[in-house]
């Protein structure tokens, strides 16, 4: 009697197992990391000059080492994304990854010149692989004995650096001084919202393909290619437009610019895996492009400049 | 007190009997009757054949069925199965961007009603039950069902859609 009431227990537990299964889905992995605003604001960040233009960028080691607050909310952020569900790279382990192979990313810079020059959110976006940043910024706020927080959550594609979900608000006022506290007294309303956001944009992604931007142009070496060069009396212009039609996920891009030494193609949508199974990225897909085009009747030998994880340069003519 | 007891045993019995040989069914609202779910992943039996939870919409049950065996086939073959509970295969059988349309001719034969995909689906019903959602146009059925990838690919590769 009791085996049966056992029986009729566990096939109602596997029925329920069941139907659990039906909900999840393949999640993005995503990367928290303090916004530009933010480090500019508490004064993270690093001057470079590149041939005589000076930039500002943030400057993610040094915040991570010497503002244990920015730790705290990140790794707070992080346990709030973990609990529904989603992968998180760590913000602090990929900057210590970028500078164990920092002589050889400096390598790679001189050798290929300033067209390499990456910000470093650019370079963390290579390295940690991920699919959305979620950039914070938060602002403390006393009002007598008590504190509240305001913040900003935005998600980028980290592909294409738009924003793809976002959230803002300020939190109740409250005696606790504990940023991460209050940050997640201040979150917690918005954050399924949030995440669903972050979600639709990856199923998006899954469903339709990756977003980049590839842009082809000549070197000018004096050889006279151009993009109004004739093949069997095809224009190269149409000749790439058509290899983007046939090689994008749906027919899906723009070719925003084209002109005789340089077309842009943007909202470049492309596969998630390459035809052997293993996953696609912006380099692979650019040089099936130049692959195509050191075939006759075109045999234009052509250099592969990636910039980001979503950006590519195609420059023609020379290797 | 015995009788009730024994009211209860037998209640919970057929309840098993019920469970057991499945074929059990949830209606859902009636809204859903056209709209389209996706397939989701259940478990993969060890011989690789992927267990899928599959929706399809028809005029009637057995249109709707058979819709729905089409689709968890198609989703093997040629989307990878993103939902469920990630044991599954994501990434598709044919990875070649836009194959759908590229062999539009081959995939149209082989998808026809009775065409060649019902050899590599069959419905696992023993354990699972159907969902149901009908409404005045359309009929919504979703089933369990087990897709051989295996042999789907080895079809593929000896029809050459995809290089061996």
């Amino acid at each position: 009697m009791k085996q049966t009431f056992v029986t009729a227990i566990a096939l109602m537990a596997m029925l329920f197992g069941v139907t659990a299964a039906y909900g999840q889905a393949k999640k993005p992995t995503i990367m928290v990391v303090p916004s530009e605003v933010w480090c500019h604001d508490n004064g993270y960040t690093v001057t470079t000059t590149n041939q005589g233009k000076t930039t500002t960028n943030p400057d993610y080691e040094r915040a991570c080492k010497e503002n244990s607050d920015l730790l705290n909310v990140i790794t707070k952020i992080g346990v709030l994304m973990s609990e529904r569900g989603l992968p998180l790279k760590d913000l602090s382990s990929t900057i210590r990854d970028i500078n164990r192979s920092n002589a050889e990313d400096e390598m790679t810079v001189s050798k290929q010149g300033s067209e390499l020059d990456e910000t470093p959110l650019e370079r963390l976006m290579n390295r940690a692989k991920a699919d959305i940043i979620v950039e914070l910024s938060w602002k403390v706020t006393q009002i007598g004995p008590k504190t509240s927080v305001t913040y900003t959550l935005r998600g980028l594609d980290a592909y294409t650096n738009k924003q793809v979900a976002g959230a803002q608000g300020t939190g109740p006022q409250s005696f606790s001084a504990e940023i991460p506290v209050l940050l997640e007294e201040a979150v917690m309303e918005n954050m399924d919202n949030f995440i669903s956001q972050l979600q639709a944009h990856f199923d998006d992604l899954v469903e339709n393909g990756r977003e980049i931007t590839l842009n082809v142009r000549v070197f000018n070496n004096g050889s006279g290619l151009s993009f109004e060069e004739e093949y069997d009396g095809e224009e190269l212009t149409d000749i790439i437009d058509n290899w983007m039609g046939n090689n994008t996920v749906n027919h899906r891009y723009n070719l925003t610019d084209a002109g005789e030494t340089r077309l842009s193609f943007e909202q470049v949508r492309i596969p998630l895996y390459r035809p052997n199974g293993n996953a696609m990225d912006t380099r692979y897909f650019a040089n099936q492009l130049r692959k195509y085009l050191q075939h006759p009747p075109y045999n234009i030998q052509s250099k592969i400049i990636t910039k980001g994880l979503g950006r590519v340069d195609l420059i023609l003519g020379e290797k | 007190m015995k009788l009730i007891f024994k009211l209860m045993m037998s209640a919970a019995i057929l309840c098993m009997v019920a469970l057991g040989a499945c074929k059990t069914q949830t209606n859902i609202a009636n809204e859903y009757g056209s709209y389209g779910f996706n397939t989701t992943c259940i478990g993969v039996d060890p011989n690789g054949a992927q267990i899928l939870r599959t929706w399809g919409n028809g005029i009637n049950k057995a249109k709707a069925i058979e819709q729905a065996k089409r689709n968890a086939v198609e989703t093997v073959l040629l989307k990878g199965i993103i939902d469920g509970n990630g044991q599954c295969d994501k990434r598709p059988v044919i990875n070649e961007v836009n194959a759908r349309e590229k062999y539009e001719a081959y995939f149209n034969a082989f998808f026809r009603d009775g065409g060649a995909y019902n050899k590599y689906v069959h419905l696992e019903e023993s354990r699972t039950s159907r969902i149901k959602s009908k409404n005045s146009e359309m009929e919504a059925w979703s089933v369990v069902v087990i897709v051989d990838r295996s042999a789907l690919k080895a079809r593929m590769i000896e029809d050459n859609v995809i290089p061996r």
